[in-house]
């Protein structure tokens, strides 16, 4: 559920992000209206939005999905665009300045300076999402959310705490995961 | 690495292994890659036909808010 969320979310987002950083923006005119939109989605929590998806789309993990991806779309465009505004603009002027297209420019000076904090903020979406998915399930989003309130109802602790240390378990290796491939980024 | 001698003039190419380990791992990662999202996608129950027709609902409830 977090990982088909937070990675709906992160390509979503990756146009957006460009289209919401000042420095880079296509047009002022489409800066403010993605900057409302980003903030419409980072407003709204993960667990109102799948509260909202349970009654539009059903019961069940895919509302979590929903949930967590359009939560995760503005909060993950909102900070890599807050990354790319924080880049130094040299690089990006001397490729412009060989005559790049602005594809070209984005693709060969932006984002192989920026792409070290964009990985590391989506693994640190990924790794927020599967503690968010815990409380999803409370809402009838599926997920081990399910599985944890259906062991919480059915007194069997000992599952309980088979689940728990799972979900331990998968936040450690994504934080190892994403150490590592920060620094294979840089 | 090594070369393949060529006429005078014309640069040498480097000789790629068709089949080296760093391609061997490689292909791996997005095997695996493969099957973890294939595995999150059907545990996830992912189906844009429910998006579809949820998604006019929530822009009705939108518009009437």
């Amino acid at each position: 559920m977090a990982a088909i969320g937070t990675t709906a979310a992160a390509l979503l987002a990756l146009p957006l992000c460009v289209i919401a950083a000042r420095n880079v923006t296509p047009s002022l005119a489409l800066y403010y209206p993605a900057r409302w939109f980003l903030n419409a989605l980072r407003g709204v929590d993960s667990f109102v939005f799948a509260l909202l998806f349970v009654a539009a789309v059903g019961l069940g993990p895919f509302a979590g999905v929903l949930g967590i991806a359009f939560h995760t779309w503005g909060s993950t465009a909102k900070l890599w665009a807050e990354a790319i505004e924080n880049i130094p603009p040299g690089p990006l002027e001397a490729a412009a300045a060989t005559g790049a297209s602005r594809v070209k420019v984005i693709a060969f000076a932006l984002l192989p300076d920026v792409a070290p904090s964009m990985v590391s903020v989506g693994l640190f979406w990924w790794e927020f999402n599967v503690r968010a998915s815990t409380v999803l399930g409370v809402v009838g989003a599926g997920g081990i959310g399910q599985e944890l309130k259906n062991s919480m109802d059915l007194l069997l602790f000992p599952r309980l705490l088979t689940i728990i240390l799972l979900i331990l378990v998968t936040v450690t290796v994504i934080d190892h995961t994403s150490e590592w491939l920060r620094r294979k980024l840089e | 690495m090594a070369t393949v001698a060529r006429r005078a003039g014309e640069y040498s190419e480097p000789v790629v292994a068709w089949w080296s380990g760093r391609r061997l791992r490689f292909v791996v990662v997005l095997v695996l890659l493969g099957a973890f999202y294939s595995a999150s996608w059907h545990l996830a129950r992912v189906d844009p036909g429910r998006l579809l027709t949820g998604l006019p609902k929530m822009a009705g409830w939108a518009a009437k808010a």
